[in-house]
């Protein structure tokens, strides 16, 4: 059977956006999406084009910065990477995320 | 440079959709790229690129909507936290936007009155098309404006000009409804209302028919303002008639609105033909070629330059002299045969030319502006600095560059925005005051924009830029060598401090010299209210009556002035009284000219002499020494062949001590005059005149015209007014007052230039001191706190008070110093080009300068001393306890 695709939960792009670039270091826009597309074993429903707001948005939010280089091929490309505050926001927001699937598993499994 | 990049950037929309399509452009390229080496064909790869992607449209439109709530979100905030920060800091707030207010408000509203004062014109049609005709005498090195009626005719009939007038400004007592007031009038040619090219609103205008009797059949012309004010606006007033000074005269016309004679300033509101001059001005022999009493302009041919003009009458000038030319004297027409025209779209130059003042009045404000805005500087920059601390907590919490910049960005462009708002409130109270001091409110001078946006401009340009630069260099500061703990150790760079104090000298530097040119006017000022006239105007009374109404002939005017000299004379309050006509300084104009050659054989220049005509009794009224000689007597009062000189005449014409005795003629038909009495100098009609020859001539049987009634009480005038009242109404019912003035309230008024110019400038010095002491003020308190530890630690340790108040002080005392040594030379090199407005005083003035500098420097110090007083205050063992 082949597996259900699941759509991106509204604001955890960016935990995914800053968790790519944490495990990658700086990368640029194509490379995130592949990255987490490869991960998901392509089983999330992303289309690579709404990384780009989302991109503006951690930029604007000064947790990523970007600067333009030379990709692998020698094509021009902007390439994004973590700030400090970002490097922190990571932490605070997956400690959360893991809090909150903890509780949401233990509902979920509960009887009574 | 990145920073800058991205400040453009941020910026420039078409510039970040460029970069976003090239991103977005590169990204679908290496989609592609990755299908094709999958095996895909490239117009299928492409396509699933572009799939992959999803919608390239929509995604640019999300991230230009991110990217612009983002930045209005960013704006707000800032601005709501600049707000809340200037909450914290009123006086800090509150002193940028006084300042910034000062500025721009003083600034814009003395261009607002300096644009209506310079560039109004006359209300006429082509007003630049209009010329003054002067002559000049290279002999006496003086220009004359004024010319004889056959010049006037003759010089219209060559045609050099479209058109030519004359006009000569007097007043009259105006009989109508059963009440006289005083009115100005002006007696003008035949072509005076063509040459204006004004039209009439009611009626007719004065024209070249009415000229063809003189003497009869009187008509005139009134102006707008006067028909509504005095006449109430009444329909019927086209024939009324009138009296002005006894004569009948039938008003047939009716001027537009707004015109009110030929001079800008100088409200005139009736015109009458020349051709009544006989009757107007005692006999005056009107239409001789000896009689230079009119002034004279006229219109240019369109389609000639002034030049053109000007060389057409160089040619034209002498040769209507020569033919006007009085045969009697023939050197006359020679000596003043250089004509020149002049442009006169205010109409004849007869006003004192104000423009001077109101040059020294802008530099006066735009000083103030500059103080203004060094202020908002050395404010800035103190306040970028304590905040370094604050902005060094941000940077290191990871806030990117842009958004401090942004933050003191918004911040200075918050205070440039209230300082103008204010601004523009204050410049409207500011004009008025303007306008009230300098009583020019039928001006009307409307905010001018242009300067408003310049001085507002130049307050957001200091602004933005000692908002920008500390800024641009806080955000600059690696956060890892700012000492978040200690208060004490906030890194000011010397190169900064040194920057901020130099622009406190500068102000005081500034301040300075609006304070010396301050103190000059006041000087002058006090001169000239103190100047010796050279006669004792005190509670003397000014009396104006006309008894010419009511149709009675002139010979009875004198009779019955001469019945209320004699009534008053016996009033118990009555020190002196006489009669006279161009009493000194009274503002009733009278000269005399002659061949010197009739006076004396010494070779002195022919010139115009001030005259008065008075009664007996009238120098010791006025209190004017008599130094030899006698005054009139009965006889003279009857026969006129007599005449009393001052000392300046006896020396101007070389009598020496013949002087007494003398006798002369005026013209060799008339009888000889004789000179029988020689006062002291007196100023006769300006105060700051040199002591000019003056001759009194008695009011004889013959005297036609009004006269004053000269009246000095024993004690207070105001006491003595109602019985004059009853006087002059028992001798005469029907003989109303005119007028009642003092003379040396008019006297007074005469300064008024000097003091509206004395008063604005003290108001703008004492802005200036202020300022000057604000940012003093504000060195030296930001240096202080910085310092409170180490003033509580010296105090605990023993310390006098009074020793760390001087080591403290020092610094401020070599700013101060500093302003003064910069701000003493510019203010002499300054002052030199105001000392045509001076009276009496010397620019380089020594006790002025001293004083100005003694002031200044002490005010500054008091400024600098007070933060320490706060700093005194507070516990030492707390200011050793830090933080």
């Amino acid at each position: 059977m082949p597996k259900k695709k699941t759509d991106v939960l509204q604001g955890t792009l960016d935990l995914m956006v800053l968790q790519t670039l944490h495990a990658l270091g700086p990368q640029h826009g194509y490379g995130i999406a592949m990255r987490i597309q490869q991960i998901s074993d392509n089983m999330l429903e992303l289309n690579q084009g709404t990384l780009y707001p989302a991109l503006l948005r951690l930029e604007q939010n000064g947790w990523i910065r970007s600067e333009w280089g030379n990709s692998e091929n020698n094509r021009r490309a902007r390439y994004y990477s973590l700030t400090k505050t970002g490097r922190k926001q990571l932490a605070e927001e997956t400690e959360s995320w893991e809090r909150f699937s903890g509780i949401m598993a233990k509902l979920l499994s509960s009887d009574s | 440079m990145p920073l800058l990049r991205k400040l453009m950037a941020t910026f420039s929309r078409s510039h970040r959709d460029a970069e976003l399509n090239e991103e977005i452009e590169s990204h679908l390229a290496m989609l592609e790229t990755a299908h094709i080496s999958r095996g895909m064909p490239p117009d299928e790869a492409r396509l699933a690129a572009r799939r992959d992607f999803g919608g390239v449209e929509p995604t640019k439109q999300i991230y230009r909507e991110q990217r612009g709530v983002a930045f209005l979100e960013n704006l707000l905030q800032d601005l709501r936290l600049s707000l809340r920060s200037l909450r914290k800091t009123p006086g800090f707030a509150s002193i940028a936007i006084a300042s910034l207010a000062i500025g721009i408000g003083a600034n814009t509203s003395m261009f607002s009155v300096v644009r209506a004062l310079k560039f109004r014109t006359l209300p006429v049609p082509q007003p630049e098309e209009l010329v003054q005709i002067r002559s000049f005498s290279p002999e006496y090195k003086t220009f004359a404006e004024n010319f004889s009626y056959p010049f006037v005719t003759e010089l219209a009939r060559t045609q050099a000009f479209a058109s030519t007038a004359g006009m000569f400004p007097t007043s009259a007592a105006l009989y109508a409804d059963n009440r006289t007031t005083q009115a100005p009038v002006e007696l003008v040619t035949a072509d005076y209302f063509r040459t204006l090219r004004i039209r009439p609103l009611l009626g007719r205008l004065l024209g070249p028919s009415d000229m063809r009797h003189p003497g009869s059949d009187a008509v005139c012309v009134i102006s707008y303002s006067l028909w509504q004010s005095r006449f109430g606006g009444r329909s019927d007033i086209i024939g009324r008639p009138i009296k002005l000074s006894g004569i009948p005269f039938r008003i047939v016309g009716v001027t537009q609105k707004g015109f009110e004679g030929s001079v800008l300033y100088w409200p005139h509101d009736i015109q009458i033909p020349v051709s009544m001059t006989a009757q107007f001005m005692h006999d005056f022999p009107w239409q001789s070629a000896n009689s230079t009493f009119l002034y004279l302009f006229a219109r240019r041919h369109a389609n000639m330059t002034i030049a053109a003009t000007d060389a057409r009458l160089k040619v034209v000038g002498p040769q209507v002299g020569a033919r006007i030319r009085n045969p009697k004297n023939p050197d006359q027409t020679a000596r003043w045969n250089r004509f020149s025209v002049m442009p006169a779209s205010k109409g004849p130059g007869l006003m004192e030319d104000k423009s001077m003042q109101v040059f020294v009045l802008s530099g006066v404000v735009f000083l103030t502006l500059l103080i203004a805005c060094t202020n908002i500087a050395g404010l800035l920059l103190a306040r970028a600095n304590s905040q370094e601390r604050e902005t060094a907590v941000q940077i290191s919490l990871g806030a990117p560059q842009i958004r401090i910049i942004q933050r003191y960005l918004v911040e200075s462009l918050l205070l440039a925005f209230l300082g103008g708002c204010v601004g523009f409130v204050a410049s409207n109270w500011i004009t008025r005051l303007f306008t009230y001091e300098l009583q020019i409110e039928y001006l009307n001078p409307k905010l001018d924009v242009g300067m408003f946006l310049f001085s507002l401009a130049a307050c957001f340009g200091t602004a933005l830029m000692f908002g920008l630069i500390p800024g641009w260099q806080a955000s600059r500061v690696n956060a890892r060598f700012v000492g978040l703990r200690d208060q004490g150790s906030v890194r000011t760079t010397r190169r900064q401090s040194v920057f901020r104090k130099t622009l406190v000298s500068v102000q005081v530097a500034l301040a300075t010299v609006l304070l010396v040119g301050c103190a000059l006017f006041l000087r002058s000022l006090q001169n000239i209210q103190t100047v010796k006239l050279g006669f004792d105007p005190h509670q003397v009374l000014l009396i104006d009556t006309d008894p010419s109404q009511a149709g009675r002939p002139e010979a009875n005017s004198l009779a019955i002035y001469r019945r209320i000299l004699e009534r008053v004379r016996t009033l118990p309050g009555v020190e002196a009284a006489t009669l006279g006509f161009g009493i000194p300084l009274s503002g009733q104009i009278s000269n005399t000219s002659f061949w010197s050659s009739r006076m004396t054989s010494a070779k002195v220049p022919d010139r115009i002499n001030a005259s008065a005509m008075v009664a007996d009794d009238f120098f010791r009224a006025l209190r004017i020494p008599m130094l030899r000689g006698r005054d009139f007597n009965a006889a003279d009062l009857r026969k006129g062949q007599s005449v009393i000189v001052n000392r300046a005449f006896v020396d101007y014409y070389r009598l020496g001590d013949r002087a007494l005795g003398h006798r002369f003629q005026f013209e060799s038909d008339q009888p000889a005059i004789e000179i029988i009495g020689i006062v002291a100098n007196t100023k006769m009609q300006s105060v700051r005149e040199e002591n000019s020859p003056a001759m009194f001539f008695p009011i004889t049987d013959d005297s036609r015209g009004s006269l004053e009634l000269l009246v000095r009480p024993h004690g207070a005038a105001a006491s003595l007014l109602p019985e004059i009242r009853r006087a002059v109404r028992e001798v005469d019912p029907q003989t109303s007052i005119t007028s009642e003035t003092r003379l040396d309230e008019k006297i007074a008024a005469q300064s008024f230039d000097q003091r509206a110019i004395a008063s604005l400038c003290s108001a703008f010095s004492g802005f200036a001191l202020l300022l000057s002491c604000m940012g003093l003020y504000g060195i030296a308190a930001y240096s202080i706190s910085r310092r409170t530890q180490e003033i509580g630690v010296r105090v605990a340790l023993g310390a006098l008070r009074r020793d760390v108040a001087a080591l403290f002080l020092r610094e401020s005392c070599w700013i101060t110093a500093l302003g003064l040594a910069a701000g003493i030379p510019a203010a002499l090199a300054l002052a030199s080009l105001i000392q045509k407005l001076l009276f009496g005083i010397e620019p380089a003035d020594p006790t002025t300068i001293a004083v100005s500098s003694v002031v200044l420097a002490g005010v500054c110090l008091l400024a600098a001393a007070l933060p320490l007083r706060k700093a005194f205050s507070v516990d030492p063992a707390e200011a050793l306890r830090g933080e």
